[in-house]
């Protein structure tokens, strides 16, 4: 062997001596903190527990931008964290290139509490779901692979990924799961209906919060069911066919006819934050949303049963319902430090 | 014709291109009746002071010319004068707002104090709703 050689063997030795004495894999177990009295989270956190490292590396991709093919947009371009982590600006979501995608991006809220993801359950685990986002053309557009390959090529990454799961080499799996744990922290329970229903001190719905409650409980827990404020599944809620978009909802990824137009119901939580409200952002103001389930649903074959009547509030009961509706509105939640741009 | 001269227009098309700029101004002009805004203004101590409502935005903005020298309090009465919401005016700002999406239709007094004098303003909340 030339000596050339080895001074290349010995300095490759000694790096990897140096790199095992400054990393330690140790990562730090974290509870995911949610209210004792909701149910248990549909995630399965033994495979993909939650830690320190875990979280902070995933919080790391949520905000890295070469996740896209021109390395400008990330996973935070849509959702960002000060409104509910969706985008409010626009009807539908804004990829790479300017491009515009076909719906609005929903809300990332209580999602170790979701079985499906997007508004057409595309994704039935968390684990998989930002694989379409990264590789639609309208939104990230970027190969997998070649994702991987430009964070491994990085000084941050191969370390940040030793510290979560105690390899260097990366891996889409690891990737996901790092996503995911981040995302998992996402828990709204601290608005004011949270604190109502815990019977905080000093804490109490006003006459007028009350009377929407009372609204809301008759008609709109159905689907909307208390405490996430969804039923975790689809329903066509009779909104008038888009004729350009031409969304047909869950039915293009089942092709059965009663998925015709349903769409994922989302959380009502910090809908406040949340507008443009619908697939495809239609509604700008909650008074629009309370107005077309009062008085403008469309019937059709695959209409959610619970509003073929319509639901015919008078105006007082509309107003009410929007005040109860912004009791939803959880400040801690948006203002979260723990979920914002990581600086360090 | 001098309008042909001008424009890269077809004597026979000019018809056409008249009725599109009509039916733009025609949208125009409804989009502007869609979104109506009222203005009222009042003084308080000679500083005028205007009252914006905006039908599209839900809520009523108290806007200054200039910089707000001394705090004012900003209060929404209900017909009967119940106090609903009282918002400061801060100091140092030209601009501050009252929030009407849980306001029923109907008539509301807007009250704006300095502490030792007040003027008030009657608005009218309509909403589509």
């Amino acid at each position: 062997m030339q000596i050339k050689q080895w001074v290349i063997l010995c300095l490759s030795f000694f790096s990897f001596v140096l790199f095992g004495l400054n990393e330690t894999f140790a990562p730090t177990s974290i509870p995911l903190e949610y209210p004792t009295d909701w149910p248990e989270p549909t995630y399965d956190f033994s495979k993909n527990p939650l830690t320190e490292e875990g979280v902070f590396l995933g919080r790391k991709l949520f905000y890295e931008p070469l996740l896209s093919k021109n390395n400008m947009v990330s996973c935070s371009s849509c959702h960002l964290s000060f409104t509910a982590f969706t985008h409010v600006d626009h009807a539908l979501s804004h990829g790479i290139n300017d491009s515009i995608g076909n719906r609005n991006s929903l809300a990332l809220i209580n999602l170790a509490w979701s079985e499906h993801f997007m508004w057409d359950g595309a994704a039935h685990h968390l684990d998989v779901q930002a694989l379409s986002p990264i590789s639609d053309p309208k939104e990230l557009g970027e190969d997998f692979n070649v994702v991987i390959q430009k964070l491994q090529k990085t000084s941050l990454y191969p370390s940040l990924f030793y510290q979560a799961f105690g390899d260097s080499i990366l891996t889409g799996e690891y990737l996901l799961k790092a996503l995911s744990q981040f995302q998992l922290t996402f828990v709204s329970a601290n608005s004011k209906y949270d604190k109502v229903m815990r019977k905080e001190e000093g804490v109490s719905f006003t006459t007028q919060e009350e009377k929407g409650y009372q609204v809301f409980k008759k008609n709109c827990s159905s689907c909307h069911i208390e405490p996430l404020f969804t039923n975790g599944g689809f329903e066509n809620n009779g909104l008038a066919k888009d004729s350009i978009l031409n969304d047909l909802g869950r039915f293009s990824i089942t092709q059965n006819p009663e998925d015709l137009l349903r769409f994922k119901v989302p959380t009502l939580r910090n809908i406040k934050y949340s507008f443009p409200y619908m697939h495809d952002g239609r509604f700008r103001k909650l008074s629009q949303v309370i107005n077309h389930y009062s008085n403008d649903v469309i019937p059709s074959s695959t209409l959610s049963p619970l509003l073929t009547e319509g639901l015919n509030l008078s105006h007082e009961e509309k107003v009410d319902l929007l005040a109860f509706l912004l009791t939803l509105s959880d400040k801690k939640f948006v203002f979260n430090q723990n979920f914002t741009y990581p600086k360090n | 014709m001098s309008l042909i001269r001008i424009l890269p227009i077809q004597k026979t098309n000019i018809l056409k291109h008249l009725l599109i700029i009509l039916w733009i101004f025609t949208s125009l002009t409804c989009l502007a009746q869609d979104q109506t805004e009222v203005k009222k203004t009042v003084l308080l101590e000679n500083m005028p002071i205007t009252i914006i409502q905006d039908s599209n935005s839900e809520l009523i903005a108290i806007q200054i010319s200039g910089i707000l020298k001394r705090k004012l309090i900003v209060s929404i009465l209900d017909n009967n004068g119940k106090l609903i919401e009282n918002k400061i005016f801060r100091k140092g700002s030209t601009i501050c707002h009252i929030e009407t999406q849980t306001l029923y239709n109907g008539t509301y007094t807007i009250k704006i104090s300095n502490g030792k004098q007040s003027v008030s303003e009657k608005v009218t909340i309509e909403k589509e709703f």
